[in-house]
This record gives C-alpha cells, sequence and structure tokens, in this order.
C-alpha cells in the first residue's frame, strides 16, 4: 500500500501544488466565513483522487496493478487512505494561513472535523462508483456528490442552523463505519473488473 | 516431472465467449507455447493463471500458491508481459522502472541496466515517445530483472521486428539452460516457439485441444499432399482436417505410417507448429 501511496503522490505532484495554493489563496480572498474550509478540503481531495483515477484509465494502470506483487485490499484501500494524507496538510495549510490573518476563530477543531466527515461521505460513494463505472463514466455522478457535501449543503449549515456538535460526532463515527464498507465493497468490484 | 502452475476444471464465463473445462499443467524449467488464433482464448487463460481473472469454477495454483487466495505477494516471483505494457505515459524510462522496482524485494539493478543496454533503450525518453517494438523491449527488460522463478508472456513478440524477436527467443532459451527458470508464453507467432519451446498447448474457442510435448507433437503427425483424385472419404476420415483446390489437397493426419502404405501417391512432410495449428483449428 504505502508503495502504491509513493507513486500517486509523485504521479500528481503537480495537482499538489495547485491543492496547496487554493488551500491558502482561498481563506485570503473568503477571511469572513468559515464556509470555505469544508468547501476547499473537499475541493482538494477530489481533485487529488479523481486524478489518480484519470490518468491510471488514460494509462491502463489498472493492469499494471493487477501484474504487481500487491494486493488488491492494498490497491484500493490506498485511495482511502491518500484521503486521510490529504485531508491532513490541507487543514493545516489552512489553520496556518488563518493565523496569518490573524483570525484563527474561522478554524477550529469542529470545522476540522466537519470537513473530515464529509470526505469521508464523498469518498464512501465516489469510490465504488468510480471503480464500477470508470472515471470518465462517473464523472457527473461523483461531481454532484461533491457538489452536494460542499457547496450545497456547507453553507446551510455553517451559516445557518450552526454545526450541532453532537450530532456531528454521531454522523462521524456513521461514516467512518460507512468508509470501512465502502472499501470491502471497493475491493469487491476492483477485484472483478475485466481489464 | 514438477509442474510450476496448474489450472484444474477451469470454467469462465465472458459472455460471448467462455472458457470450458481448462485443464493445464505447466512443467518446471521449460518453455510452454500456448498458441490459437486470435480470439482462441490464449489471453484469458494468462490472465486467469495469473489470477486477474477470477473464475467461475475450478482453481488455479501457482508456485504452490492459490491465486483466488493470495495472487499478491507470490508476483515476486513471477515476470509478467502483457502486450505492450501499461506504464506512465509521461515518465522516462528511468522514472517508471524506480516505481516498478518499489515493489519487487528480488530487484536486480544490474540486470535491468544490462537489458537497456543489449536492447539499446534509451533511459530518459518518456515512454509515450517510444515506439512499439522498444516499448515491448523495456516491458520484457522490467520482468526478467527480478529474479522470477515464473516468466508469463502474453504476445510479447508481436510488437518486435524479426531480428528483436530471435534476440528474444535466443534470451530466454540462455536463462532456461543457465537457471532454474520456466517461461510461458503465448503468441500467434508459431514461427518463435518452433525453435525454443518445449511444450505446446492449442486453445481454440476456449477449449484445450493440445497440451503435449513439442518434439512428441511434431513427430506425432504428418502433413499429407496429394493430387485432389486421390482425395476420398477413407482418406478423409483418417486426417484431423484437410483443405483443397480443383488439383491438389493438403491435409494433418497422425497415422502417416498406415497412409504411406495405402496411399503410395502422397507426399508426407514434417509438420511445423504453425501446420499443427492451421488444421486442428480449421
Amino acid at each position: 500500500m504505502f508503495n502504491i501511496i509513493k507513486t500517486d503522490f509523485y504521479i500528481m505532484k503537480g495537482s499538489l501544488l495547485f491543492v496547496a495554493l487554493y488551500n491558502i489563496l482561498f481563506p485570503l480572498m473568503f477571511h469572513n466565513t468559515a464556509v470555505f474550509v469544508p468547501i476547499l478540503i473537499l475541493m482538494s481531495i477530489y481533485v487529488f483522487i479523481m486524478g489518480v483515477f484519470a490518468v491510471e484509465e488514460r494509462d491502463g494502470i489498472q493492469t499494471l496493478h493487477k501484474t504487481l506483487p500487491v494486493k488488491a485490499e492494498s490497491i484500493v484501500g490506498a485511495r482511502y487512505v491518500e484521503m486521510l494524507l490529504i485531508w491532513l496538510p490541507a487543514s493545516a495549510l489552512q489553520y496556518l494561513t488563518c493565523i496569518l490573518l490573524a483570525k484563527p476563530s474561522l478554524w477550529d477543531g469542529i470545522y476540522m472535523l466537519y470537513s473530515l466527515t464529509l470526505a469521508m461521505f464523498f469518498l464512501s460513494f465516489s469510490i465504488p462508483v468510480t471503480y464500477k463505472y470508470g472515471q470518465v463514466k462517473s464523472r457527473i455522478p461523483v461531481m454532484l456528490i461533491w457538489i452536494v457535501g460542499s457547496v450545497g449543503i456547507s453553507p446551510l449549515i455553517i451559516e445557518g442552523t450552526g454545526i450541532n456538535v453532537p450530532i456531528l460526532g454521531i454522523a462521524a463515527a456513521v461514516f467512518a463505519v460507512l468508509t470501512i464498507c465502502s472499501w470491502r465493497i471497493s475491493t469487491s468490484i476492483y477485484k472483478k473488473t475485466l481489464l | 516431472m514438477e509442474s510450476i502452475a496448474k489450472l484444474k476444471n477451469i470454467n469462465k464465463n465472458l459472455g460471448d465467449f467462455s472458457l470450458k473445462n481448462v485443464n493445464l499443467q505447466i512443467q518446471k524449467g521449460y518453455i510452454t507455447g500456448i498458441i490459437g488464433k486470435n480470439g482462441a482464448g490464449k489471453t484469458t487463460i494468462i490472465k486467469t493463471l495469473l489470477g486477474m481473472l477470477q473464475p467461475d469454477s475450478g482453481s488455479v495454483s501457482v508456485l504452490g500458491a492459490d491465486m483466488a487466495a493470495d495472487a499478491g505477494d507470490i508476483k515476486n516471483s513471477i515476470g509478467i508481459v502483457l502486450g505492450n505494457g501499461n506504464f506512465y505515459a509521461g515518465l522516462t524510462l528511468e522514472q517508471m522502472k524506480n516505481i516498478i522496482r518499489r515493489f519487487y524485494k528480488n530487484w536486480d539493478e544490474a540486470a535491468y541496466q544490462g537489458y537497456v543496454q543489449k536492447f539499446g533503450l534509451p533511459r530518459d525518453r518518456k515512454i509515450k515517445e517510444l515506439s512499439t517494438g522498444m516499448r515491448a523491449k523495456y516491458n520484457i527488460s522490467l520482468a526478467l530483472s527480478h529474479h522470477a522463478e515464473l516468466v508469463v508472456m502474453d504476445e510479447p513478440s508481436s510488437g518486435l521486428d524479426p531480428v528483436a524477436r530471435e534476440e528474444l527467443m535466443d534470451l530466454l532459451s540462455e536463462k532456461i539452460s543457465a537457471e532454474e527458470f520456466t517461461v510461458i508464453f503465448s503468441t500467434h507467432i508459431t514461427s518463435d516457439l518452433d525453435r525454443t519451446a518445449d511444450y505446446i498447448i492449442l486453445v481454440d474457442n476456449g477449449k484445450i485441444l493440445l497440451d503435449r510435448p513439442k518434439d512428441e507433437l511434431l513427430d506425432a503427425h504428418r502433413v499429407v499432399k496429394g493430387p485432389v483424385s486421390l482425395l476420398d472419404s477413407t482418406l478423409m476420415e483418417h486426417m484431423v482436417s484437410h483443405k483443397k483446390n480443383s488439383m491438389n489437397f493438403e491435409g494433418l493426419t497422425t497415422e502417416a505410417a498406415a497412409l504411406k502404405k495405402a496411399y503410395p501417391g502422397l507426399l508426407f512432410e514434417k509438420p511445423a507448429i504453425e501446420d499443427i495449428m492451421r488444421f486442428y483449428v480449421r
């Protein structure tokens, strides 16, 4: 799994630069609202993970993976771990930007947990869909999932009702279990993929 | 003789094509050629052997490992060449190799550099800029650079010129005699196997038609040629199949000795692997 993750980060190093820039510039631009926090993090994860799938599909890398000494569970699991590896530095960059803006209150642990919950929601559905139908066919449904999760729900919750911490905790636990189920389902789909 | 890979009662339905009750044992330390026309099932068998396709029923074991349960780690000992390979097109050969080498416990950098030099590959050129032949050679170089016990190749020579194909077959023969090393090689270019194969498996329409040592196969068959006037129903019954035109016919038989006595006007010749394939799949 570690080698798959290392390879993906190497291949997508150009995208990582843009992800870093988004997470610095957008807080600078929208520093009066915390809505950007989950939107940007979800966008960072979307750009990276879907970018990996796009390159794999273009170059037939799924066939390469099946010839390498690495188990299907590790190949698929790498995608979910990569989500965490993008979420953490994206969150850190936003936090540092907020510190520089002298607006640390814009960003706190609640938004971090909220963005992680959203990310798990996003991956739980988008990764199995992408493995089942391929990156090209699943672009639209995956983008819809992203839109619903980020610019759809987040402004309503953060600017509207406010984040209910106990409900957020339950949602995080539910989506964590869903993410593990999603990994198992994605692995099963991956193993049956005809190449 | 010890077998290194086994397919037992394999069935796999792929819609308009299926593998039907495939049973194979690949002998250790030899070159086994899998032949058949396009769409016969050669690639499907190779992918099933490698655990890339899950059969509907049956079992696959390679190097003692059940490929359904454990198709990960065992691939450290398998070198795989599928067509011209699948690589990140924007990377150079050196960059791609650095990615691949991390996955293998027994990567041999000196061996890899040796093959790159032997095949004249440009290390710093991007993969998308390689010709088909260079890409095939690069794929082969990677497969042979991690001390694999089994090398599985699916149509590896289809992108190579005749000189490069001969180089490849000589290289494989050298490695077989020098090391404990087994090769499975699927191709529709049967001339590649005439010199080097030890075993021949003929596949047609998802079924195994023949699975025998090459020399035994060629000794057991003869190509029969003669004027069409001699072609009667008795002769046709004693041939695997035949083809004819207005003047002559040509066929394949396993009963050459008897036919020589009964039909003294016929010509009998030792077949090539291509002749075996042509007449069995007609």
